[in-house]
């Protein structure tokens, strides 16, 4: 009976997961017999329009999605420069160095940090962190898009702090303890233990869980759709409006939408890329993690 | 090398290695810091733009509840109390309350500080107690979100008068209803 319901809720779960992965497979199918699937993967133009007439201006709308997935990795190397050193050091300061109670006051006040709606980011990012760079940014003579890139990364760092520091933690906290001690009594410094035992003895840990964490911020959609820019722009530089794959996918899909037309179906190629990549990011974390994982023990 | 040599040795690298130890203790506060800053700023922000969102701006009007207006034929009817022109009312109160404004384009500023909500208020208290009809209310009724803006400071007052919303005559009139 209870093994019944067992398989039952495994197969559900199992069932849905294909059935999401078959449905982007197919509406992609389509999209690809409209679109080359070569346009698609290597064109440096996005502007996704399709026409409405035979002889209207701009009928032919252009798929290329490099503009895009530029876009996205600038947004999340910003929001992972932020997050990733930030998230380590506290969470090696709090590990290694915080009193018990200092450390039972930071870490879940830190933790509210991930339990704030992305939406809440996402006006954030608009009313406080866009308009103060702006401001900056025209001080000392720089031109800063009211939706930059920086601003979008910037706020998307700060979410991914407690996750990179809670990964960071279980890491460390993976170090067998003999590793840390040995250091402790042949006279090293608490840094020099940290440096040159912990962190290398952590260190498939750590890279599997900056992957995950990347694969979190690429696929983030709701500070993006607030705080960055729609269309499509291919740069590197930071202060400039960038788009994102997930929203491209959020404008495709709002409102009513006729299902044989290029322009809805990239949104479905569009989220068969952005699962490739995640999934592809997931797959090397867990590869990393397992392969170097019992290296000390 | 013996005992004493390797003594000096290590004493010599000593205090280089406790500041190395002190400064990678002090980046992870640094960090704990930045991201405490982080989550601060954004509750402060937060909290800073959206408490005046509680607060209404509220505007005294002394309502007299005209039967000829809300009721000519005298039912009493809850269908013609529900749908009589409460707005009239307020906006012979607040000409009677400002009677040096005579135009029709004076008139109509005038009307624009009172939140076209007023009237429902009036309407609600009116349902409530249709007895009340004939007498005259001490009504506290919204303001119009431009004068909301104005008094809380969110528009601030020295905005040029071609990009204002409200005109020079408007705010002279908040002022005398703020005293």
């Amino acid at each position: 009976m209870v093994i019944g319901f067992l398989i039952v809720g495994s197969l559900v779960a199992v069932l849905t997961t294909i059935g999401i992965v078959f449905s982007l497979l197919f509406e992609s199918f389509r999209f690809f017999q409209l679109v080359p699937i070569t346009d698609f993967l290597f064109g440096m133009q996005w502007s996704p329009q399709t026409a409405i007439r035979v002889d209207q201006v701009g009928a032919s709308g252009s798929f290329g999605a490099v503009p895009l997935l530029v876009g996205t990795l600038l947004i999340s190397a910003v929001a992972l420069s932020v997050a990733g050193p930030v998230g380590l050091f506290a969470a090696i300061y709090i590990g290694e160095y915080a009193a018990p109670s200092a450390r039972s006051a930071i870490k879940p006040t830190l933790e509210v940090l991930a339990g704030i709606p992305t939406v809440v980011y996402g006006l954030f990012a608009v009313l406080v962190v866009a308009p103060f760079l702006r401001q900056t940014g025209e001080s000392v003579g720089f031109t800063v898009s009211s939706e930059s890139a920086l601003a979008a990364g910037i706020v998307m760092g700060i979410m991914t702090i407690p996750l990179i520091s809670s990964i960071t933690d279980d890491a460390i906290a993976a170090v067998p303890n003999a590793l840390k001690d040995g250091a402790l009594a042949l006279g090293a410094t608490r840094a020099e233990a940290i440096r040159q035992v912990i962190l290398p003895a952590a260190l498939p840990g750590l890279v599997g869980g900056l992957l995950l964490a990347a694969s979190r911020v690429i696929g983030e959609t709701m500070i993006v759709v607030m705080a960055a820019g729609l269309s499509a722009n291919l740069t590197l530089n930071p202060l400039e409006a960038v788009t994102t794959v997930t929203v491209q996918i959020v404008t495709l899909l709002t409102g009513d939408q006729e299902f044989d037309s290029a322009k809805t179906l990239a949104a479905f190629a569009l989220g068969l890329l952005l699962f490739v990549i995640t999934f592809a990011l997931n797959v090397l974390a867990l590869h990393i993690v397992k392969t170097y994982r019992e290296q000390y023990e | 090398m013996n005992n004493g040599e390797r003594n000096t040795l290590i004493r010599a690298g000593l205090s280089r290695r406790h500041r190395g130890d002190r400064v990678f203790r002090l980046a992870g506060l640094a960090d704990i810091c930045v991201a405490l800053a982080f989550l601060a700023l954004l509750f402060g922000s937060i909290f800073t733009k959206g408490y005046t969102a509680f607060r209404q701006t509220v505007v005294l009007l002394e309502v007299h509840l005209d039967p000829g207006i809300i009721d000519p034929l005298g039912s009493r009817d809850v269908r013609a109390l529900s749908r009589a022109d409460y707005g009239v009312l307020i906006k012979t109160t607040l000409r009677d309350a400002f009677p040096q404004v005579t135009t029709r384009r004076h008139k109509r500023e005038l009307y624009a500080l009172v939140s076209s909500g007023a009237a429902f208020e009036v309407r609600h208290r009116v349902l409530e107690d249709p007895g009340i009809v004939g007498r005259t209310l001490a009504l506290w009724v919204p303001a119009s979100d431009d004068v909301d803006m104005i008094v809380k400071d969110v528009i601030p007052r020295a905005v040029a008068p071609a990009v204002r919303r409200l005109s020079d005559r408007q705010l002279a009139w908040i002022d005398t209803l703020a005293d």
